[in-house]
């Protein structure tokens, strides 16, 4: 009887597994294909030779490298700017006491409650207005600002223990030295999550610049490789199209496999929002 | 005591030369602006404000307006653009198929996560490589999940159809379908999310304490009547959260429409917020879809409500 529960628990997880693995199994293995093998009956499992020209054509025709850059400046500006706005705010909120606290920590609750599908065309209007739509600006400051990162390293901030700034503020330590030499490196394992929750998202991101940009110049990745299925006459080179994907998934997977403990902890507590 | 006071602070306290030197003025303004709790949050305050908060008051005064996108007109419009989602027989179609998503989407993902959950509750070698590997598609992009899928599903070309096939089992047009597009769309999204929701089950099954397991022994309670009597119980703040958050994910969902369906066919696969963007992106109606944002508001408003009322009366154990 244990054993039978042992192996169907066995059993049940490699079906699991399989159920998450073969799509991107499949993914890479039509990506090296030619396309008359990828949309051959019955279907191979595996290229008969493996095809890197498709990598070097989804990379010319999605224009890699410029859509890449953009992808690169958004997210790295937007992660720079949650360190200077949402850092500060955190360190505030669990560090000081002060008359609007409450208010204003409430404020940074509601709107970690609030889908950001409710305002997209309010602030579609808005950024028009400001002339921000199919800028750099426009992907990034209003993105500048999460509620998450405040709220999750108001909690690491609180957990700093008093003495150790007691006797920082005995030793006339400046507030700008006590951020930067005793709060930051503390917080650092909290940031560093923050960070990646960031930097995934800002990566993935496809609403937010659909909504905001209306050409090439500033759009990033996933616009451009969703692009790669639209072209050509009514035929999907689906071969091409899962290598433009590939290449598009590549970096996010690359991190998850070096900080795979930190990234599922990111998404876990990321889930509040 | 006087003696024990350093010479260098006797020295700033009769305000000698080192306070005059500029290249400490700037140093100390610096630490006072920064000692302002105020001046630390102001940033995020104006974000907030000018991308949050200003926006919904924004989306309820344009809603009462009519606003003419080319040629800038605008005029008081009082509920006509209430009025005209209600009246818009697409609307209803969209809050049905929101619905049916919502449901399924949030059932099936909530019980099949509750299952994966206690099938890898125990940290293995193993159970760790599986986590690790359903949660997968939920760090990767949904462009990425989508183009994945589409070719899976393709009618003519897919390998699904091919195997429903090979099994004597007629095959499908997914995403082409008005039958079946919305079953497409709902089956991508739980496969995204599961690992997600999977991963929140185990934390929430690792927080029980294990005395209550060894008690349950002890009194020789089975698997199943220990599984509903104590672990679900003692795991239904857990699955509240879940059920609440992946309601109000499910309920914003917009890139697996556009990206898999664009809504089609003939509105079949057509949700709430992708409604809203037509309305606003491609038929330029700007008053009706800030109509539609503030009702869309409302909804989400309720869902969070009930929110906040089960987080104060959390079970505690």
């Amino acid at each position: 009887m244990k054993l039978a529960i042992r192996i169907l628990r066995s059993m049940l997880m490699i079906a699991l597994m399989l159920i998450f693995i073969f799509p991107f199994f499949w993914m890479i293995s039509t990506s090296l294909k030619t396309y008359i093998e990828s949309i051959q009956f019955p279907p191979a499992m595996l290229p008969k030779s493996l095809q890197f020209s498709n990598y070097v054509e989804a990379w010319v025709r999605v224009k890699f490298f410029h859509f890449g850059l953009n992808s690169i400046i958004v997210t790295v500006l937007t992660m720079a700017g949650q360190l200077f706005v949402c850092v500060p705010a955190a360190y505030a909120f669990a560090r000081k006491k002060f008359a609007l606290s409450g208010f204003f920590f409430a404020l940074v609750l509601v709107d970690l409650m609030l889908p950001a599908q409710v305002t997209f065309v309010p602030i579609y209007v808005l950024l028009s207005d400001f002339g921000w739509i199919d800028t750099y600006q426009g992907l990034i400051i209003p993105f500048t600002y999460s509620s998450f990162a405040i709220f999750f390293m108001t909690q690491a901030f609180k957990q700093i223990n008093n003495e150790l700034l007691d006797a920082a503020k005995l030793d006339k330590a400046t507030e700008l030295k006590i951020m930067i030499r005793i709060m930051l490196p503390i917080a650092k394992p909290y940031i560093i999550t923050v960070m990646l929750f960031t930097a995934i998202g800002k990566w993935n991101d496809y609403f937010w610049t659909l909504i905001l940009t209306n050409s090439e110049s500033v759009r990033t990745l996933p616009i451009a490789v969703k692009g790669l299925l639209d072209v050509g006459d009514g035929v999907n080179q689906w071969n091409i199209s899962m290598a433009g994907n590939v290449l598009l998934m590549a970096p996010i997977l690359v991190l998850y496999l070096f900080a795979n403990r930190f990234i599922k902890n990111a998404f876990v507590y990321g889930g509040i929002k | 005591m006087q003696e024990n006071i350093p010479a260098k602070q006797l020295h700033d306290k009769k305000g000698g030369p080192t306070l005059m030197k500029p290249g400490r003025m700037l140093p100390r303004a610096l630490n006072k602006v920064l000692q302002n709790p105020y001046v630390l949050i102001a940033p995020a305050v104006i974000l907030v404000s000018i991308f949050s908060l200003y926006p919904i008051l924004f989306a309820v005064k344009v809603s009462f307006m009519n606003w003419d996108v080319v040629t800038g007109e605008q005029s008081f419009a009082g509920f006509n653009n209430y009025r005209s989602i209600f009246a818009d027989p697409d609307s209803m179609q969209v809050l049905k198929n929101t619905l049916i998503y919502a449901f399924f989407t949030v059932c099936f993902g909530l019980i099949f996560a509750l299952m994966i959950g206690i099938l890898l509750q125990k940290s293995t070698f193993l159970t760790n490589l599986v986590q690790s590997v359903i949660f997968t598609p939920h760090i990767v992009s949904f462009v990425s999940v989508t183009i994945m899928w589409m070719w899976l599903l393709d009618p003519q070309m897919g390998i699904v159809n091919y195997v429903l096939k090979m099994f004597g089992f007629e095959p499908q047009l997914w995403m082409m379908s008005p039958k079946t597009s919305l079953l497409s769309i709902m089956i991508v999204s739980i496969w995204k999310g599961l690992g997600f929701s999977a991963m929140i089950v185990i934390a929430g099954l690792q927080s029980i304490p294990s005395y209550i397991y060894e008690a349950a022994k002890l009194d020789r309670s089975g698997r199943w009547s220990t599984l509903f009597r104590i672990t679900i119980p003692l795991l239904s703040p857990t699955l509240f959260f879940l059920l609440i958050t992946s309601t109000i994910g499910a309920f914003s969902s917009f890139d697996v429409v556009n990206l898999m369906t664009g809504g089609g066919p003939q509105g079949s696969s057509n949700l709430i917020v992708h409604w809203i963007y037509q309305i606003g992106f491609l038929k330029f109606q700007l008053g009706k879809a800030m109509a539609a944002s503030v009702l869309f508001l409302i909804l989400i408003g309720f869902i969070s409500l009930l929110n906040f009322m089960f987080f104060s009366k959390k079970v505690h154990y």
